[in-house]
């Protein structure tokens, strides 16, 4: 008995090592690189870089506009996409709605220009707008 | 990039070393290993404080890092030039002898390092900026430092989910990349490594003193063979290292009642403060440690509570300073009206407990539950003869620091369900290792069971 009692640290170990050991193998077996080079948020810098350009560095508050703001839009608030380019473009503090001077839009690629650019207008009326791509947007609200 | 992320965090972990030397000065072979697997996270926790003060006095954070880093390297190189003699001589006095249990110890614990380090990198590679709450908490606020300079405030203008969340891993993400100087992902992924690495380290160190070094190695297998643990280290949030700093307070108190050195209480106070600066769950885990403190103070040594409150001054002070000061309110309990009624409705409490009792059977996330495998290992091995002092206290802070959690869910403002599920994991993570802390010195070490009759008592080196 005391013998088969002194084995038991052993197994112990062995046993965590089996379990920690399959784990392992699978999440490397789960493993593909294309996952690595197309990671969603290192994706989404890339496009924040652009959006980051083509506000002035002297903007620190900007608004954020999404397909959920757009008048009788079906979507809803993107949570994930909404911190995503929170994350992008700091130290810009971004607040939903109209409001602030310059305003992000992320509206997707399934939103054109055409489709929003009557509520943009009834909203600000003077304004520039750079398409960036990828359903982005940096909007110049210039007031009179 | 990731070498020189890691060698950004050199100077600060010199600045740890020294400073958990200075406080602590015993030049035992074990007790430098603690000190060793202290000095990591001791030196960014003391680094990010200052650094956030500096910053709030409108200083730029790049000199603050300069500065820092020119200061450690010159202090290192003058202790270093003073007492070269002595450390010759302890290089000189450390003896490793190898019998073959210990081999097979070391190789046992070689296959779980393996598997540790494995783990956290192929999950780090694949979230190269962590997980959902690094980059929408977290990271985010360390580019608002870097990216913003003076403006950094506007991070309290963002809209999100913990404003009021302290900034140790903020200030630490910030100053790796002032001093590379480029922001990288791999700043904060070499950190959350480093914390992980220290987690399991501080665990065998602390085994490793106060008992054996084979129930150390077995302990600390234990832990880094749960996916759990690096998945939380790799996530980069805040819940591994509040993890590491909550392992150090208990695991120091364990050593203090084992050592009575009269100054580790200060390191106590100052991990515990650490722990306060990285999460609010810290401010609750620094209110039941100090109450540890006085019952320790008013039963064994008066000064032990003084010193303890001695080293949380500081972070207590910046975190006084920045809740009342910078941070908006906690979404937890500001504007709460109907907290009273949650609190009158028993089927909450009969929710959290199902729901946190069947994620407690799957703590570990292996494909075997830990909980079983350790049920079973401590009622075939038992209690050991000579339990580490203090472990009651230990396991009375964490049963504490449980019940604030679950308290917390029953007045949550958010569904419950989803509040669960989305944090229990690490809720649990914060105590686990502490758990295995206590298990470990309370049962039967290896060398027990090998040869129970003689039986081994576990006494001070001094």
């Amino acid at each position: 008995m005391t013998k088969v009692k002194s084995l038991l640290p052993y197994l112990l170990a062995i046993l965590c090592l089996a379990a920690g050991g399959y784990h392992l193998f699978e999440t490397l077996s789960t493993f593909k690189l294309s996952d690595v080079t197309n990671e969603m948020v290192s994706t989404w810098e890339v496009h924040m870089k652009v959006v980051q350009a083509a506000i002035p560095s002297n903007v620190f508050v900007a608004s954020y506009l999404e397909n959920a703001d757009i008048p009788n839009s079906n979507s809803k608030y993107d949570e994930a996409e909404f911190f995503l380019v929170q994350y992008g473009v700091a130290p810009v503090a971004l607040k939903r709605g109209f409001g602030e001077e310059w305003i992000i839009g992320n509206f997707g690629n399934t939103v054109s220009l055409k489709t929003i650019k009557p509520w943009l207008d009834q909203k600000l009326g003077k304004y520039t707008i750079q398409d960036l791509g990828f359903g982005l947007y940096v909007i110049h609200d210039i007031k009179d | 990039m990731l070498l020189l992320a890691f060698l950004a965090l050199i100077p600060r972990f010199i600045l740890g070393f020294l400073l958990v030397q200075w406080i602590w000065k015993s030049s035992d072979v074990k007790d430098l290993i603690v000190k060793i697997f202290l000095a990591g996270p001791v030196g960014v926790g003391v680094s990010s404080l200052l650094s956030f003060l500096w910053i709030w006095a409108k200083l730029d954070l790049r000199v603050y890092a300069l500065v820092e880093t020119v200061v450690v390297l010159l202090l290192l190189a003058y202790i270093i030039w003073k007492q070269r003699f002595s450390i010759a001589e302890f290089f000189k006095s450390v003896r490793f002898s190898l019998t073959k249990a210990n081999t097979i110890w070391i190789i046992l614990f070689g296959v779980a390092l393996l598997i540790f380090i494995g783990e956290f990198w192929i999950n780090a590679v694949q979230n190269p900026h962590g997980r959902w709450d690094a980059w929408s908490n977290w990271n985010v606020v360390a580019r608002f430092v870097y990216r913003g300079g003076q403006h950094w405030t506007g991070t309290f203008l963002r809209i999100y989910d913990h404003p009021d969340y302290p900034f140790l891993l903020t200030m630490a993400n910030a100053t790796t990349w002032e001093l590379l100087p480029k922001e990288t992902d791999r700043g904060p992924m070499v950190l959350a490594f480093v914390f992980t690495i220290c987690v399991a380290g501080l665990l065998f160190s602390f085994i490793n003193t106060l008992r054996d070094s084979e129930t150390a190695a077995l302990a600390t297998i234990v832990l880094m063979t749960q996916p759990m643990v690096a998945y939380n280290g790799m996530t980069q949030f805040a819940d591994l290292p509040e993890a590491y700093y909550f392992l150090a307070s208990v695991g120091l108190i364990l050593i203090y009642l084992f050592k009575r050195e009269r100054t580790i209480p200060i390191l106590a106070g100052l991990v515990t403060g650490l722990g306060m600066w990285t999460k609010n769950e810290g401010l609750t885990f620094a209110a039941i440690n100090a109450a540890a403190w006085i019952i320790i103070a008013w039963t064994k040594e008066r000064s032990a509570f003084k010193n303890f409150l001695i080293g949380i001054a500081l972070p207590l002070a910046v975190v006084f300073l920045f809740k009342v000061f910078l941070a908006p309110g906690n979404d937890l309990v500001t504007n709460r009206q109907n907290i009273l009624k949650l609190i009158e409705d028993i089927s909450r409490y009969e929710y959290i407990i199902q729901k946190t009792s069947i994620e407690l059977w799957n703590v570990g996330q292996g494909p075997i539950s830990i909980i079983a495998i350790l049920v079973l290992y401590t009622l075939l091995t038992g209690k050991t003869k000579s339990p580490a002092e203090g472990l009651s206290y230990a396991l009375l802070i964490v049963l504490i620091q449980l019940l604030i959690y679950f308290s917390v869910y029953v007045i949550t403002p958010y569904d419950l369900d989803w509040h669960i599920r989305t944090s229990i994991n690490r809720l649990y993570m914060h105590v686990f290792p502490i758990v295995i802390l206590i298990l470990f010195l309370w049962l039967k070490s290896p060398s027990e069971l090998i040869a129970p009759s003689s039986e081994k008592q576990y006494a001070p080196h001094n």
